[in-house]
């Protein structure tokens, strides 16, 4: 593959990165597109003389773009809630196995940190006014527990409606709402339709 | 039917590995200054604690954010310099902190998981 292909590749990613940072604080936007840049590179000089197959493999580690910008929105919310007290993380943690059978989306503005040395938002605005949104993956065709992964993963609550399927099968989700590639607010919820398997014949 | 499907176990270790991440990366640091793509690779090899490596560098910068982690530029013999990670202080004391109650946590847990059959 020439230079000039694998150079193409990288900036359309790099490009998708930058306009999935799109709101958030300009620095961070930057910061992270230069990491994410290094970081390409530093897999490039690793690889000698790599092929088509191997940047594809190198970007797709990486995740999507989408996914970094989502991880960079949920960990600025954690910040300014619960978790700016790292004390709060190990408290947290228990918390999440005590709390297995309940409804955890990302667990932020549970406990209101009052503090802080660093203000991204004003702290009214963890749980009302923020404007940061999710991008939904595609989770269609998925285990349900894989796609609750996936959804919780970027910050949205789920929740599960089971409805038979003779074409998917039983524990998969069959159709997800909002679609994906949708932007929803985060914390707000998604519903997976997952199949319970072909329709009973009493049913 | 409706129910809610927080509880499943792969979500909720999703929650426990979103929760411990950071300190499996301050844990790194310790050790020794590493640059990105260093931690990425280190994290990544470590279980599936880290599946998609683009996503410790939000990570990063909220850690620098906070000021456990600061940051310095070394001249790479290979390319460019490369922005490495150290651990400050106050990242020391919050990894000393959390290593204590993280053993008391995975003890409890450990000691109560024994005693389930069929695992």
């Amino acid at each position: 593959m020439s230079t000039l292909e694998w150079d193409r590749m990288v900036e359309e990613y790099l490009r998708q990165l930058d306009v999935a940072l799109r709101g958030q604080p300009k620095r961070r936007r930057q910061q992270l597109v230069d990491e994410v840049r290094s970081h390409i590179a530093e897999g490039r000089a690793l690889l000698g003389d790599p092929t088509e197959a191997d940047i594809r493999t190198l970007l797709e580690r990486l995740g999507t773009p989408e996914e970094i910008a989502n991880e960079s929105l949920i960990i600025d919310r954690a910040t300014d809630g619960a978790r700016r007290r790292r004390l709060w993380l190990p408290v947290g943690i228990a918390a999440a196995l005590v709390a297995a059978g309940l409804a955890v989306g990302l667990a932020v503005g549970l406990a209101g940190g009052t503090s802080g040395r660093r203000t991204v938002r004003p702290p009214a605005s963890t749980t009302t006014t923020t404007t940061a949104v999710a991008v939904l993956p595609t989770v269609r065709g998925q285990s349900a527990s894989s796609a609750a992964d996936a959804l919780s993963a970027v910050g949205v609550h789920i929740t599960i409606e089971q409805a038979p399927s003779t074409v998917v099968a039983q524990g998969d989700v069959v159709a997800q709402t909002p679609a994906a590639g949708a932007k929803i607010a985060l914390g707000s919820g998604v519903t997976l339709t997952v199949s319970s398997g072909p329709p009973t014949s009493g049913g | 039917m409706w129910y809610m499907v927080a509880g499943s176990p792969g979500n909720t270790l999703a929650q426990m590995r979103r929760g411990a991440i950071e300190f499996c990366v301050l844990a790194l640091l310790s050790e020794r200054p590493r640059y990105g793509f260093e931690i990425a690779k280190d994290l990544a090899d470590a279980d599936g604690l880290v599946t998609s490596e683009g996503t410790i560098y939000p990570l990063l910068a909220r850690l620098r954010a906070d000021g456990v982690v600061e940051t310095y530029w070394e001249e790479s013999s290979q390319g460019p310099p490369r922005r490495y990670y150290r651990l400050t202080k106050d990242g020391k004391s919050a990894l000393g902190a959390f290593v204590v109650q993280w053993r008391r946590f995975r003890d409890a847990v450990d000691g109560l998981m024994e005693g389930v059959k069929g695992a």
